[in-house]
């Protein structure tokens, strides 16, 4: 196998017979460049050294004479010139410390490429059982389960299994019709068919909404107005829900792509780094908002039609009801006020915690409150903003975008 | 098997084979210009599977099969390539190149260019790379037989190439 051995063996058969048919005629350039001091006897074949710059050397003759067979000489001739044909070639300088840099490189991108693989199978398992369930549970509100589909709930939950089944953001007719497929394939056995007429047919959904959905392009901001945010009042551990309204208020439908951003400013004495905002999954704190699962994936908005996003206000535990007292006097509940200002597209709200009521006279609890805004995804401005007020440390639990009462 | 190791399997079969493989790739290439790219991938496509280079006996072959391989679709390219235009060799720029602007005018690797792919194959893997003839038919996925065909096929033809003018 070493490259630099390469012996003549003579009257190797193996060798020989690889071209034994015409073995009378000898390889006669072969000899010809073999730097081998010669015995003159190549002379004959002085044309063929027709200015050749790299044989130079060639000086007409065989060091092999011609007490060799032609055919072994052919073999090793061959062998000789194929070796210095190649023999001044040197590696580039910086080509081991590349090999040095690549193949670690490339063994990162092997494994990354087997771990996505195995992960896409593990995935789209899950994904499977996770639609099942989806399509059963979404029954229990008037949404047919196929708009139930799970890609664009918000849960974390859901979304981790919507990876699986590919995030289908845009409506694409043919994407959605894969998907939706699988889903009647499911359904059909597991829900009422009458919630799904003509479900079988070719995939396609047979919702409104969702035939709606292939024509309808996504929202525009200008094409989402009229948004208002309001809150309910809060119990008596300082929890609030409230949610935030949007209307369509063009004359053309449109799809909602994305829930938007739900973004809390405190305001006063509101611990800032205290306040979280978090997708709603089913079973968390905020047990009052729709569950994940029934949540649209898409939503079609007709003109004049809106949707909501709902959030919960839970306060810190142990904070008492704004979340952040930690003195035994009882803090002042909260007393969420929709912001008048809300209605105004893209002003935000300007209500301050000078809304809020007083906080008592002990001193301790800080005045706060939190501003809660919601921007629709299609972009700035803020569509409405509410003011939680008495609201110092706390989460706000979300949901995606949900069908307007 | 720790990074380490590896790492020293590379530069170890760096310095044992590269020139070879190298050269392995000349021959069997028709351009010069890809020679140090098919040989760089070959060794990227060998040491970067682990089970490839657990064997370091069989490392050598592992190169050579993909050296070969990677020829014959460097080479596919190339003439699809040239259907579409035909295009100058690259400048060799750096002054290193040298070696390869002499491989150009080399009369035997002229010949070579002129054999048929499977014939250039046989000659290149038996006489230059050594291999027998069962390792040649082996490494080309051809039987014995077609391999002593080929190889003398190609001898004869490229005799003939050797003595017309150039």
């Amino acid at each position: 196998m070493n490259d630099d051995t390469y012996e003549p063996a003579p009257g190797n058969p193996d060798r020989r017979d690889a071209h034994e048919p015409d073995g009378t005629a000898p390889l006669s350039k072969a000899a010809d460049t073999d730097d081998t001091a010669g015995d003159g006897q190549g002379a004959d074949r002085g044309d063929l050294d027709h200015g050749d710059p790299t044989s130079g050397d060639v000086d007409h003759g065989s060091g092999h004479g011609s007490g060799h067979g032609p055919d072994v000489m052919d073999e090793d001739a061959l062998r000789r010139l194929l070796h210095g044909a190649v023999d001044e070639l040197e590696p580039s300088p910086q080509s081991l410390e590349h090999l040095r840099r690549a193949v670690p490189a490339r063994r990162t991108r092997r494994r990354q490429a087997l771990v996505g693989a195995v992960a896409a199978v593990v995935l789209g398992g899950a994904a499977l059982p996770a639609l099942v369930h989806v399509a059963t549970t979404g029954g229990s509100d008037d949404r047919p389960a196929i708009a139930g589909s799970s890609h664009r709930t918000p849960g974390a939950d859901q979304d981790k299994h919507g990876e699986g089944s590919g995030e289908t953001r845009t409506p694409r007719p043919s994407g959605k019709g894969g998907e939706d497929k699988r889903h009647t394939g499911k359904d059909d056995k597991k829900t009422d068919p009458s919630k799904k007429p003509g479900g079988d047919s070719g995939g396609v959904a047979p919702d409104p909404s969702s035939t709606l959905n292939a024509t309808s392009p996504t929202c525009t901001r200008a094409q989402l107005g009229s948004a208002t945010g309001t809150t309910g009042t809060a119990d008596a551990e300082g929890r609030v829900y409230g949610s935030f309204r949007v209307v369509n208020i063009s004359d053309t439908p449109c799809t909602v792509q994305g829930g938007g951003n739900v973004s809390p400013s405190p305001q006063g004495g509101a611990d800032s780094s205290r306040i979280f905002v978090v997708d709603h999954t089913s079973g968390d704190e905020a047990g009052g908002l729709p569950d994940p699962a029934t949540a649209p994936g898409q939503l079609i908005l007709k003109p004049g039609q809106a949707y909501e996003v709902r959030f919960a206000w839970i306060p810190q535990s142990g904070g008492g009801t704004s979340g952040c007292s930690n003195t035994s006097t009882t803090p002042p509940s909260p007393d969420p006020t929709p912001d008048s200002a809300s209605a105004a597209d893209g002003e935000p709200s300007s209500g301050g915690p000078g809304d809020s009521p007083g906080t008592g006279g002990d001193g301790e609890q800080p005045a706060g409150s939190v501003l809660v805004s919601y921007t629709p995804e299609a972009g700035e401005p803020v569509a409405a903003s509410v003011t939680l007020n008495g609201a110092c440390a706390g989460t706000i639990y979300r949901t995606g975008v949900l069908a307007g009462s | 098997m720790a990074a380490g190791t590896t790492v020293d399997h590379l530069t170890e079969t760096y310095r044992a084979h590269y020139r070879s493989l190298l050269g392995l790739a000349a021959l069997l290439l028709d351009d010069t210009a890809s020679c140090e790219d098919v040989v760089q991938e070959a060794f990227i496509r060998v040491h970067s599977a682990r089970r490839r280079v657990r064997d370091p006996e069989k490392t050598l072959a592992y190169l050579r099969q993909t050296v070969v391989n990677l020829s014959r679709s460097a080479l596919r390219r190339r003439i699809l390539g040239l259907k579409l235009l035909s295009k100058p060799m690259p400048d060799m720029a750096s002054a290193e190149e040298g070696a390869y602007e002499q491989l150009e005018r080399d009369q035997l690797i002229k010949a070579m260019r002129g054999l048929q792919r499977r014939q250039r194959e046989v000659l290149v893997l038996r006489y230059f790379a050594d291999m027998t003839e069962a390792q040649v038919a082996e490494t080309l996925g051809i039987s014995l037989g077609s391999v002593k065909a080929y190889g003398s096929r190609g001898i004869a033809a490229l005799r003939v190439a050797m003595e017309a003018p150039a």
